[in-house]
C-alpha cells in the first residue's frame, strides 16, 4: 500500500517533465497543420440577379386601384376597391399584410385626426396583425399620439411624481431605523419631512408636465375647435394659462430682486416691467419698479456729484503741479517739494501722496508705488476725492493684477478649506429660496455628517484631479503676466502658475510660460518639457473626431515638435491617414448582415454565401463588415490569414454598378427603417452625411465623389447582438427598486423600497 | 427539511431560467413586404397627411423623425429600385407619380410635381382629372414664385447676384406674386393647396422684409422701413407656424440696433441718448420674453438665451450714461 503510494506520488511528480515536451509538440503540430485563412479569389459578390417580372395578380391591381382612389379623394371607389379586395383575397392571399394595409389606407381618408385614430383602433381591434410587427407598431403609434391622451398622461404623470416623492420621503428614513434601531426614526422622519417642505416651497404654480399638458390640450383646441372636448378643454387651457401667467411673473420677480441686489439696476427695472405683462398692475413689481428707479436715481446722483469741483484753495505750486502733469519730461519731484513747503500745503498732502506714487510707478518703483495708494485707500473718502482714486486703482483687476491674483487665490484657498471641512456645503445650506436661518436648520443633520466625514477627503482628494478650485486664481496670474512680464512680482506669479500647469500635466501651457525664459538664455530642463508638450499635443490630435482637422493639427505638431517622438508619429499618422482615408466610411457589420440575410442575398449585397458561413477555410468576413467608401466603391474587409477577428483585417475595394449601389441601400435603409419600428432598441441613430450619401446612392448621382470632410460619414450599422450581447437588460416589472443602502458617514446600513417616479419625455427641456 | 432541497433547488432553476429568458434578446420578426403592400403602407402615410394645414402647424414627421413629405419620397425612390422588376407591369405607375407629386408639392419642388401629376395623368386615366387639375395648381405656383427675388442662400455655389437696388422694380415683383398668390388662393381655398399658397405669401413677406433688412443702410430710413417690414410680417402671418420665428427676427433686428447704436456713440460720449436706447432695449426684451414664454418650442429656448445674452450686453451700458 505504502510502496505504491509512494510510486504513484513520484510517477505524479514525474508526469509535468514530460507533459511539457509533448505540449510543445502538439502546439507546433498544430501550427504547422493549420491552414490559413484564404482572402477570397475573385469577386466576392454574385453576379447582379436579373428577375423576371411578375404578371401583376387580381389583388395588386386592386392594391393600385385603391391607392389610386385613396389618392384623389375617391371615397366611394376607395370602398368599392377594399370590398373587391377581401372578396379576392378571401384569407388565403400570397400578400398576407395587404389587407390591414387597405384598410389602414381607407382610414387615412377620414376627414380628421380624431376620426383616423378611431378607425385604426377599431383595425387594431378586429384584425390580427400581429404578423406584421411594423405595421402593428406604426398603428400603435398613431392610435397614441392623441393631444387629449397625452395631456391626460402628463397630468397623471404629475399626481405619480408626487406619489413617488411622498412615498420616499416616508419609506427611506423608515427602512433606514429598522436596521440601525427605531430610537432614531423620528429624528430621520423629521428631517425627510423638512427636505420635502423645502422642496415644495420651490415649486411653481404650474409644474413642467402640466405646461406640456397644457400645449398638448392647447393643439387639441387649434386643430379641432369645435371637438367633442372643446369646451372642456377650453376650461381647462384658461385655468392652466393663469397659472402658467402666475409661474412667469414669481420667476421674473425673483430674478428682478436678484439683479437689484447686485446693484443691476437697468436689468431689475426691465425684469420687473416684463413680469408685469403676465401680472398688470401688480403691487409688488410697481414696487420692485419703483426701487430699481430710485436706486438708479441714486446712483446717477453719486456719480454727478464725483464731477463736482470745489472752486478755490489752489496754490501756485499747485497749480505749477498740475501744470507739470500734463507735461511730458517735467521735474515732477521738485513740484512735489515745492507744494509741500508751500503754504497751506496740509490740504494737497492726499493729492501729494498720490501723485509721487504715479511718479514712482512710472520709474520703476512699483511695489513702493502701490504700497503709497494702498495707504492713501484706507483712508476717508471724506478727506479728499484723491481717496477714491487711489481705493479704484487699488481695488482695479486690470490696474492692479497682482493684487488681484492676491486676492482670488487667497478666496480660492479658502473656498478649498470650505469644502474640505463642508463639502457639498461648503456654499451655504442646499435651499436658496427659503429663509437662511431654515435652510440651515434643515441641513443641520447632513452638516454634521459631513463634518464627521473630513478625514475621508482628506485621503481622497490627491486622487480627484477634477476637482479644481484654482482656475481663476491661474487666470489672475496669466492675466497679470500679460501685462507685466517683466514686472517685480513676475517670478513669483510665474513660479505659481508652473506648479498649477504642472500639476495638472498641462505641458503645452508650461512650455509656453518658459519659451519666454529660454529665449532669455534661461534653461528649465527644456527639452523635458518640449518632449512632454509634444506627447499631449499628439494625444488632442488623435482624440480629434473630423479627419481634416485632425490632419491639419497633426502636420502642425509635426513641424512645431519635429525634433520629437511625437512629432514623427504625426508625421507618419498624416500619412497614413492621407493613403488609407476614404470620402465615406458607412460601415455594414458581418453581425448586421447576418441579423439580416436578405441585404446580404442576392435582393441587396448579392455578397457570395460563403464568406458569411461561419467557414474560414474558403474565406470569411472580418467583422467590420463592408464599407460604403464613397462614389461607387464598396470595401470588404476579409479576415487575416491568421484567422484571429482581433488581427487586423484584409480589406478589398470593389467598384459596383450603380444600380447594385442603389439597391442595395435602398435595401439597407428600408431595413434600418424596419428594424427600428419592430424592435425599440434597434434605433438608427440620425446621421445627416449618411443619409445624404444613400440618397445621391439611390438616385445614382455617386460618380461625382464628394470630397468635403463635412459630407463624410462614419456611421455604423451593427447588429443588435454586438450592441447588447446575448441578453438585453430589462426595467423591472416591479414599480419600486429595492434599495440597501450603507453610509460611512453615520456608518448605518439601511433597506427600503425606493418608488421609481415617470420618466419625463424626451422635449421636457421645452417646457421649463 | 433535506426533503425539500431538490424541489427547492429544482424551483430556483426554473426562475432563473424564466429570469434569463425574458431577458434575452427578442428575436425580431420580419415580414417581408410585396411590391403592392410595400406602395399601399407609403401611400397610407402619405395620404394621412395630404390634407395637413403646414401654414399653421409643423409638417408631420415619421417615427424616424423625418419630414413626411420628404421619407415618402425617399421611400418611393427605393420601393422602385428594389422592386424594379414587379412594378415594371406598370399597373402602379400612375399611383407613385400621384404620390411623388404630392409630396413634391409639399417640399417646394412645384415644377417636378407638375411633371409627376402629368405623367399620372397618363399612366392612370382614373387620376387623370386631379391629376391634371393638381399640375395645373402646381404649374401656377412655379409661376408665381419664380417672380422678384427670393431669400438669399448665404452660401452659393457659384457668385451670389447683389439684393437689385431699384426699390420700386423689386416691391413690384414681389407685390405681384402675392397678388396671383392670393388668387391662386381664392381658387384653391379648401383644399389641400390652401396651406401652400398661404406658406409662399408668407415667404414672400419674409423676403420682402429681408430685402429691407439688407438695404436698410443703403435707403434713406432704411432702419425706420425695415422695422415697418418686419412688424408688417408678424402682423399679417399671427396663425402662421413660423410667427415665433418671426417675432425673433424683429426682436433680434432691435437689439442688433441698440448694439449698433451703442458702438456708434459709446456710452460714456456726449452724443449718446439713454431715452433712445433705453426704447431698443424695451422693445428687444419685450418681444424676446414674449417668445421665451412660449411652451413647447425650439424658439422658445433661443428667445430666453437670447434675452439673457442682451441684457448681459446692456450691463455694460448701464453703470455709465444708461440710468433711468
Amino acid at each position: 500500500m505504502t510502496v505504491s503510494r509512494r510510486k504513484t506520488a513520484r510517477s505524479r511528480a514525474g508526469r509535468p517533465q514530460r507533459l511539457w515536451p509533448a505540449l510543445l509538440l502538439c502546439a507546433l503540430a498544430a501550427a504547422a497543420c493549420r491552414t490559413p485563412v484564404p482572402v477570397p479569389a475573385g469577386s466576392p459578390l454574385e453576379p447582379l440577379s436579373v428577375r423576371v417580372a411578375p404578371t401583376p395578380e387580381a389583388e395588386d391591381r386592386l392594391a393600385a386601384r385603391l391607392a389610386g382612389a385613396a389618392l384623389v379623394d375617391d371615397l366611394e371607389r376607395v370602398e368599392a376597391a377594399l370590398s373587391e379586395l377581401e372578396a379576392v383575397d378571401g384569407g388565403d392571399s400570397r400578400n398576407p399584410n395587404l389587407l390591414a394595409l387597405a384598410h389602414d389606407l381607407r382610414n387615412a381618408t377620414a376627414p380628421d385626426d380624431a376620426g383616423y385614430r378611431r378607425a385604426t383602433r377599431a383595425l387594431l381591434r378586429t384584425r390580427d396583425i400581429s404578423a406584421d410587427p411594423a405595421l402593428e407598431a406604426r398603428l400603435e403609434r398613431a392610435v397614441a399620439d392623441d393631444p387629449l391622451r397625452l395631456a391626460n398622461e402628463r397630468v397623471l404623470d404629475d399626481y405619480h411624481a408626487l406619489f413617488a416623492r411622498t412615498f420616499n420621503a416616508v419609506s427611506e428614513p423608515v427602512g433606514r431605523s429598522l436596521l440601525t434601531g427605531f430610537t432614531v426614526a423620528p429624528v430621520a422622519l423629521a428631517s425627510s419631512a423638512a427636505h420635502y417642505l423645502a422642496q415644495s416651497y420651490r415649486e411653481d404654480a404650474l409644474s413642467t408636465r402640466e405646461r406640456q399638458a397644457l400645449v398638448l390640450r392647447q393643439r387639441y383646441l387649434a386643430e379641432d375647435p369645435d371637438g367633442q372636448h372643446s369646451e372642456r378643454v377650453s376650461r381647462q387651457v384658461a385655468s392652466a394659462r393663469a397659472e402658467l401667467h402666475q409661474t412667469h411673473r414669481d420667476r421674473l420677480h425673483r430674478q428682478a430682486r436678484r439683479a437689484l441686489r447686485a446693484d443691476q439696476y437697468e436689468r431689475a427695472r426691465v425684469l420687473a416691467n416684463l413680469a408685469l405683462d403676465f401680472a398688470p398692475a401688480d403691487p409688488a413689481l410697481v414696487a420692485l419698479v419703483g426701487e430699481a428707479e430710485q436706486a438708479a436715481a441714486a446712483e446717477r446722483a453719486r456719480l454727478q456729484r464725483s464731477l463736482e469741483a470745489t472752486p478755490g484753495g489752489d496754490n501756485e505750486a499747485s497749480l505749477a503741479l498740475a501744470r507739470d502733469l500734463l507735461t511730458p519730461g517735467a521735474d515732477l519731484e521738485a513740484n512735489l517739494r515745492a507744494l509741500a513747503a508751500s503754504e497751506g500745503s496740509e490740504a494737497f498732502s492726499d493729492e501729494i501722496v498720490f501723485v509721487r506714487a504715479l511718479v514712482e510707478s512710472e520709474t520703476g518703483s512699483e511695489e513702493r508705488a502701490w504700497q503709497r495708494l494702498r495707504g492713501l485707500a484706507r483712508r476717508s473718502p471724506e478727506r479728499s476725492n484723491v481717496v477714491r482714486h487711489a481705493a479704484n486703482l487699488v481695488d482695479s483687476s486690470q490696474q492692479n493684477p497682482y493684487e488681484a491674483f492676491r486676492e482670488i487665490r487667497s478666496r480660492e484657498r479658502a473656498r478649498f478649506a470650505r469644502w474640505l471641512v463642508f463639502d457639498r456645503f461648503a456654499d451655504g445650506p442646499r435651499y436658496t429660496h427659503i429663509p437662511k436661518p431654515i435652510a440651515y436648520l434643515v441641513d443641520l443633520p447632513a452638516v454634521a455628517q459631513t463634518l464627521v466625514q473630513l478625514p475621508v477627503r482628506l485621503l481622497v482628494y490627491p486622487f480627484r484631479p477634477n476637482l479644481d478650485f484654482h482656475v481663476s486664481t491661474a487666470a489672475a496670474a496669466q492675466r497679470y503676466l500679460d501685462r507685466a512680464p517683466r514686472g517685480s512680482r513676475a517670478e513669483e506669479v510665474r513660479t505659481w502658475l508652473l506648479d498649477y500647469h504642472e500639476e495638472r500635466e498641462n505641458w503645452l501651457a508650461v512650455e509656453r510660460l518658459l519659451r519666454d525664459l529660454r529665449d532669455e538664455g534661461g534653461e528649465l530642463a527644456w527639452e523635458d518639457i518640449h518632449t512632454r508638450a509634444a506627447d499631449q499635443a499628439l494625444r488632442i490630435s488623435l482624440d480629434q473626431p473630423r479627419r481634416d482637422l485632425q490632419v491639419s493639427m497633426l502636420k502642425r505638431l509635426s513641424q512645431e515638435y519635429y525634433d520629437t517622438d511625437a512629432g514623427r508619429v504625426a508625421g507618419g499618422r498624416v500619412r497614413e491617414i492621407t493613403r488609407t482615408t476614404t470620402p465615406q466610411s458607412i460601415r455594414i457589420t458581418a453581425q448586421y448582415l447576418r441579423e439580416n440575410p436578405r441585404l446580404a442575398g442576392p435582393d441587396g449585397l448579392g455578397l457570395r454565401p460563403s464568406l458569411i458561413d461561419g467557414q474560414t477555410e474558403n474565406g470569411e468576413l472580418h467583422p467590420d463588415g463592408v464599407t460604403l467608401a464613397g462614389g461607387r466603391v464598396l470595401e470588404f474587409a476579409f479576415l487575416a490569414e491568421s484567422g484571429d477577428e482581433a488581427d487586423a483585417p484584409t480589406r478589398l475595394p470593389r467598384r459596383v454598378s450603380s444600380e447594385r449601389l442603389a439597391r442595395v441601400v435602398s435595401l439597407l435603409e428600408e431595413t434600418a427603417l424596419r428594424n427600428e419600428r419592430v424592435d425599440r432598441d434597434d434605433k438608427q441613430a440620425a446621421n445627416a452625411p449618411r443619409d445624404l450619401y444613400l440618397e445621391r446612392a439611390r438616385l445614382g448621382l455617386t460618380d461625382r465623389v464628394d470630397t468635403r470632410p463635412t459630407a463624410r460619414s462614419t456611421y455604423t450599422y451593427q447588429g443588435v447582438r454586438e450592441r447588447y450581447g446575448m441578453v438585453r437588460s430589462r426595467e423591472s416589472v416591479l414599480p419600486f427598486d429595492l434599495v440597501v443602502q450603507g453610509s460611512l458617514r453615520d456608518l448605518s446600513l439601511g433597506a427600503f423600497p425606493r418608488w421609481r417616479g415617470p420618466k419625463e419625455t424626451p422635449d421636457a427641456f421645452l417646457y421649463r | 427539511m433535506r426533503r425539500h432541497a431538490p424541489i427547492r433547488v429544482a424551483l430556483a432553476t426554473s426562475a432563473l431560467v424564466v429570469a434569463v429568458s425574458g431577458c434575452l434578446a427578442a428575436k425580431k420578426r420580419e415580414a417581408t413586404y410585396t411590391p403592392s403592400e410595400n406602395v399601399l403602407e407609403i401611400v397610407s402615410v402619405l395620404r394621412r397627411h395630404v390634407p395637413d394645414d403646414t401654414y399653421r402647424f409643423a409638417p408631420a414627421t415619421d417615427f424616424s423623425g423625418r419630414n413626411v413629405y420628404r421619407a415618402t419620397l425617399l421611400r418611393l425612390e427605393s420601393a422602385e429600385r428594389l422592386h424594379a422588376e414587379a412594378l415594371a407591369a406598370g399597373h402602379f405607375a400612375g399611383v407613385v407619380a400621384m404620390a411623388k407629386g404630392r409630396a413634391l408639392e409639399r417640399l417646394r419642388a412645384y415644377p417636378l410635381a407638375a411633371e409627376r401629376y402629368r405623367d399620372a395623368a397618363e399612366a392612370e386615366p382614373q387620376l387623370a382629372e386631379t391629376a391634371l387639375a393638381s399640375a395645373e395648381v402646381c404649374e401656377a405656383l412655379a409661376a408665381a414664385v419664380s417672380l422678384g427675388i427670393d431669400l438669399r442662400d448665404p452660401l452659393p455655389e457659384d457668385t451670389a447676384p447683389a439684393y437689385p437696388l431699384d426699390v420700386d422694380a423689386t416691391l413690384e415683383a414681389l407685390d405681384e406674386r402675392v397678388a396671383r398668390l392670393e388668387l391662386l388662393l381664392r381658387r384653391v381655398v379648401g383644399t389641400h393647396y390652401a396651406p401652400v399658397a398661404r406658406e409662399e405669401i408668407e415667404r414672400t413677406d419674409r423676403t420682402r422684409a429681408r430685402y429691407f433688412v439688407a438695404l436698410r443702410g443703403v435707403l434713406r430710413d432704411g432702419n425706420v422701413r425695415a422695422v415697418g417690414e418686419l412688424q408688417r410680417l408678424v402682423s399679417r402671418h399671427p396663425e402662421s407656424k413660423n410667427i415665433r420665428l418671426h417675432t425673433l427676427e424683429l426682436a433680434d433686428f432691435f437689439a442688433s440696433l441698440a448694439g449698433e447704436y451703442a458702438a456708434a456713440h459709446p456710452p460714456e460720449s456726449l452724443r449718446f441718448d439713454p431715452p433712445k436706447f433705453r426704447e431698443l432695449v424695451d422693445s428687444a426684451s419685450h418681444l424676446y420674453q414674449r417668445v421665451a414664454g412660449q411652451d413647447g418650442t425650439p424658439e422658445k429656448l433661443v428667445a430666453a438665451r437670447r434675452l439673457e445674452a442682451f441684457l448681459a450686453f446692456t450691463l455694460k451700458v448701464d453703470r455709465d450714461r444708461f440710468t433711468p
